[in-house]
């Protein structure tokens, strides 16, 4: 790998890696429900819009330019051949470090956190984009790790590869966005095939090192969030007030909803942060159980279409790819959504799709296509 | 190379745990959005409307002729952001400047800045700041050193007002028949309690949408009821007649030694009030200092509160008697020193007797012991008579709430014979009323249906609510019209024949009429009467061809000057003041004095025909026509005598000469 005549090919051939690969496999059932949980989101930036969607600088208006970029992303992403990653893996490693570096010091953020940073006057937050660029230089590691899978150090490796991007999510500080890291190096090892005793120990470690977080890494405000969800009632004005804000709303929204804007808590900032961490309440509380259970029934379908991509690739990249891709989905919308129901601490981890948010929407978009430039391109194997 | 087989379990298992968790979700929102959804909409509903209420202007109370009584002014409240305060950093400026302006004390000043250190976003400062302070407040905020006075507003506060003051010094007009309002807009006492929901109004009541944060949402207002401005209340209250009664009854509060002068001033045939006074009030714009020192002048006496009246209540049993049958007026009655019912002793109040005398004259003269007697022959038995002269009382509403239009009024206390058997000395003692309590203003109704031709009226205070007259209870007629004229005749007689009622009452023009009471007071506490303190009474009527006033008088716990032989002399006399009241009624009223050719009142009972020589003690002139009561078991005897010449010192010259001529002195 790597050798100079391949270099020396790269540049003659990027016309024929843009158009290699099978429109026919192009997988439009997994293009068609991100569409429709994006337009979910969608729904929810033009309901969240203060009354006043059309207007410059609306959520939603927002909303159409980062779906429009997005689509664009998608489709550079799919038209791509993603074996060409492998060669811009370490970059891109590169890149996401510099840019998280960034966000540390010209970052804004409410009450002393970076998080975001001002791009023409958009927010932009590049630990979402920190998953995706994150996700490929796993994959392609755990890809040059084939037959030493089973071995601790593949474990060590992609810890140790994710332990820098990680970090400097966590001073921002951004727990969330830090948990979701290392749920995908977990499940990204998991699906590739990593030995399942190993990664049981090193899930006992994490799990021991708990204790020291919460008492020497959290801060006060956060140990209450986390375990508000226990007993929100115990503080209804305080650490619980969301908790049981989000209750209201979604269980007075019914089966059918109260209609798209008519939630009237949700509305009336009730529920602080309803477009963002829990724009589920939004939904719960507009569209009613239908509306959530479709997007629940979405998330599963696009999730099967993911893994099954994954499957069907005949390379250790795309598998492990699409596993950190799921791993990335289905984290965020367990932790996210049974945050809204209660069900899990509150963290900041959005809602992927639903979630007003242009860098998350991107990554995902980047996600996605890169899968589907796995999908197309499965005649020939690079690995 | 990957294991296949290894692969599709790991994808298996991914999607398992993905479809577990899921079924969770689901199971939550199960039961949250259908299970749970009726309550927790009601919730969400409950949280989110925020309900203000507006109250509405209070209405003003006003008298008969539209003069205004009670209405409701602004003055300032002043109110502060003390968050402001501390972020502006002026609230050492602040304070000092609102230091000066309110004059507060060393505690005030501490209060002031605990209360403005505070990060409350608001807090009411002051109420009722006078016009000075608010100026100097204005003045301040909008003068170069405004930053000076930063975070603090004045806002407008309904203040009820008084305009009026009343007949004695210090107090506002009518105090306790109108009550006063409090700072949360509730009516105390008198007409403000008792019509406090018409005068309050209701307030208009605005729902909207709040945030978090308790801010509503201006847009999502909403008017649940519109309210409604509170009703102009106009009472059947002379405020000129009221105001010189008041100065009446203070004259003679000041004169005689007494805790209260009362007096009420009713129209008879409708039961109309015209004044109604209790000396002394107090200063309805001062209540809440009048609350701290002296609450008891509240509380208005002639409606809610009862009293053994004494001989007043002679004429019930006259009443009952002529009623029955058993005497007419100019039949003769045998008067004697005393009567006996074992150990309790009942006297007249000169100890004496008059001998045989008509028994208009016993009425007249108060009789104790001569209309006992008549009380007696009611009816065959002692319960028996007891049942008819409770029956008359019943007619007459005494011991029943009159059902006028003020809060807390009394019943009395009155024994039934059904239930509570009387003695022979119950009989007795309540023929010329003792052991039995009434309100004044029972008195007042008992009073003109003997004066209207037999009929029953309620009294009232509200003439009109708004625009719509206030609807009474019609008359109903109670006792027969002959018996009523004989009893107007009576009360016309008892002020014609004894000289020192007449010379203290009558009228040039007018003619009246009335009986007195001197009532012994019985001190509960100490099981005995009081000593030489009484509640002098007088209630009679005024009228040129008809009746045209009923005037009940009390004065309470009255301290005479003890001069003997049943003269219980005080400077104003029960019906001295009557005699005033009445020329301030009839001429309020506009009524003019009947010329020399006009018909008086037609007397409907034939002259008496023998008047008592006044042998019988009766001679002297002054004197309440008192009784006192042999108390059961007590036997004190009764005190009251004539008195010599009662020369009110506070008499205006302009008056007809009360001067009686001296008659012989009782016991002589």
């Amino acid at each position: 790998m790597g050798t100079m005549r391949v270099e020396s090919a790269r540049f003659g051939t990027l016309t024929a890696r843009v158009s290699t690969g099978s429109w026919n496999r192009f997988d439009l059932q997994m293009a068609f429900y991100a569409l429709a949980l994006a337009v979910v989101g969608l729904l929810m930036a033009y309901t969240n819009s203060a009354g006043a969607p059309l207007e410059a600088g609306s959520v939603f208006t927002r909303g159409l330019m980062w779906l429009a970029i997005a689509l664009v992303v998608f489709t550079v992403a799919t038209a791509i051949d993603y074996r060409w990653l492998a060669d811009f893996a370490w970059p891109l490693y590169a890149l996401n470090l510099f840019l998280l570096a960034l966000t540390l010091v010209i970052g804004t953020g409410l009450a002393g956190v970076s998080r975001w940073i001002n791009i023409f006057g958009m927010q932009f937050q590049f630990s979402e984009l920190a998953k995706v660029l994150m996700a490929i230089v796993l994959a392609n590691y755990l890809a040059g790790r084939q037959g030493r899978l089973k071995s601790p150090v593949t474990i060590i490796g992609a810890a140790l590869l994710a332990a820098p991007p990680l970090a400097l999510v966590l001073i921002q500080p951004d727990l969330g966005t830090s948990l979701v890291f290392g749920a995908i190096v977990f499940g990204t090892l998991f699906l590739s095939g990593a030995s399942l005793r190993w990664l049981l120990a090193s899930a006992i470690v994490v799990a021991s090192l708990l204790p020291v977080i919460w008492f020497f890494v959290l801060k006060d405000y956060q140990q209450q969030r986390l375990i508000s969800f226990l007993n929100p009632s115990a503080d209804p004005l305080g650490s619980g007030y969301q908790i049981l804000q989000s209750e209201i709303a979604v269980g007075s929204g019914g089966l059918l909803g109260k209609g798209l804007t008519n939630g009237t808590l949700t509305q009336s900032d009730y529920l602080p942060v309803s477009s963002t961490d829990f724009v589920g309440a939004t939904l719960g509380e507009e569209l009613g159980f239908i509306g959530c259970v479709v997007v629940l029934l979405l998330f599963a379908a696009l999730l099967w279409r993911v893994l099954l991509i994954g499957w069907r690739a005949r390379d250790p990249f795309g598998l492990a790819f699409s596993g950190a891709v799921a791993s990335m989905i289905v984290f965020q919308l367990l932790v996210n959504f049974g945050m809204v129901l209660g069900m899990m601490p509150i963290t900041g981890i959005p809602l992927p799709f639903i979630t007003h948010g242009g860098a998350s929407l991107i990554s995902i978009a980047l996600g996605l296509g890169i899968l589907q430039s796995i999908a197309m391109r499965q005649g020939k194997q690079m690995w | 190379m990957l294991g296949r087989t290894d692969r599709r379990l790991r994808l298996v298992i991914i999607l398992v745990i993905f479809a577990g968790l899921a079924v969770a979700m689901v199971a939550r929102l199960s039961y949250w959005q259908l299970s749970q959804a009726t309550v927790l909409r009601d919730q969400a509903a409950a949280q989110l409307t925020h309900t203000t209420e507006d109250p509405a202007l209070r209405g003003d109370i006003i008298d008969r002729n539209g003069t205004v009584l009670a209405t409701t002014s602004f003055t300032d409240l002043l109110a502060a952001s003390p968050a402001q305060l501390g972020q502006d950093r002026t609230l050492t400026e602040t304070l000092a400047r609102l230091d000066s302006i309110l004059g507060e004390d060393a505690a005030g000043r501490a209060a002031l800045q605990t209360l403005l250190t505070g990060t409350d976003p608001y807090v009411v400062v002051a109420h009722r700041l006078t016009e000075a302070q608010s100026q100097a407040i204005r003045a301040a905020q909008a003068g170069p050193a405004a930053g000076q006075i930063d975070g603090i507003t004045l806002e407008p506060e309904p203040v009820r007002f008084y305009p009026n003051p009343g007949g004695a010094p210090g107090t506002t007009l009518a105090s306790q028949l109108l009550g006063f309002v409090t700072e949360d807009g509730q009516g105390q006492h008198g007409i403000e309690q008792y019509y406090n929901d018409l005068l309050a109004g209701t307030p208009t009541k605005v729902a909207s949408l709040v945030g978090p944060g308790g801010t509503s949402l201006e847009s999502s207002q909403q008017v649940l009821q519109p309210g409604r401005p509170g009703s102009t209340i106009q009472l059947t209250i002379d405020a000129g007649l009221q105001l010189q009664l008041e100065k009446e009854l203070y004259a003679t509060w000041v004169a005689d030694p007494s805790s209260r002068v009362s007096a009420t001033i009713i129209d008879p045939w409708t039961g109309e009030v015209l004044a109604w006074a209790s000396v002394p009030g107090y200063d309805e714009n001062d209540y809440s200092t009048v609350a701290s020192t002296s609450p008891g002048l509240f509380a208005d006496p002639i409606a809610s509160q009862v009293y053994e009246p004494g001989s007043v209540m002679k004429m019930l049993t006259a009443a009952a008697a002529l009623n029955a049958g058993v005497v007419t007026l100019d039949q003769t009655v045998q008067d004697s020193t005393e009567l006996r019912f074992g150990s309790d002793v009942i006297r007249n109040y000169d100890d004496l007797s008059m001998g045989r005398l008509p028994f208009e004259d016993a009425v007249a003269y108060s009789r104790n012991v001569a209309v006992a007697k008549v009380a007696a022959t009611l009816d065959k038995t002692v319960p028996t008579a007891a049942a008819r002269l409770y029956g008359m009382w019943q007619q007459f509403g005494i011991g029943q709430p009159t059902g006028i239009d003020l809060a807390n009024e009394a019943a009395g206390i009155v024994a039934d014979p059904a239930t509570q058997p009387w003695q022979p000395v119950d009989l007795a003692d309540r023929a010329f009323g003792q052991g039995v309590a009434v309100t004044q203003v029972q008195l007042a109704v008992a009073y003109a249906a003997m004066v209207n031709g037999g009929m029953k009226v309620t009294p009232y205070l509200v003439k009109q609510i708004d625009d719509t007259p206030h609807a009474v209870a019609p008359p109903t007629s109670i006792i027969s019209p002959s018996l009523a004229g004989q009893l107007q005749s009576l009360l016309q007689h008892v002020t014609e024949v004894v000289p020192w009622y007449k010379s203290g009452t009558q009228i040039p023009g007018y003619v009246v009429g009335g009986k007195t009471g001197t009532a012994q007071i019985w001190d509960a506490s100490a099981n005995a009467w009081e000593p030489n303190t009484f509640n002098f009474s007088f209630d009679g009527f005024v009228g040129t061809d008809k009746p045209r006033a009923v005037i009940t008088i009390r004065i309470q716990d009255g301290v005479p000057d003890n001069r003997g032989g049943g003269n219980l002399y005080l400077a104003v006399a029960s019906y001295q003041l009557f005699r005033r009241l009445a020329i301030d009624t009839m001429s309020a009223m506009g009524v003019p004095p009947l010329t020399g050719g006009q018909p008086p009142i037609a007397s409907p009972s034939p002259t008496p025909s023998s008047r008592p020589s006044g042998g019988g003690g009766g001679g002297a002139n002054g004197g309440s026509g008192g009784s006192g009561s042999g108390g059961h078991g007590h036997g004190p005897s009764p005190s009251p005598t004539p008195r010599p010449t009662p020369k009110p010192t506070t008499s205006p010259p302009a008056r007809p000469s009360p001067d009686p001529s001296p008659g012989p002195s009782a016991g002589g």
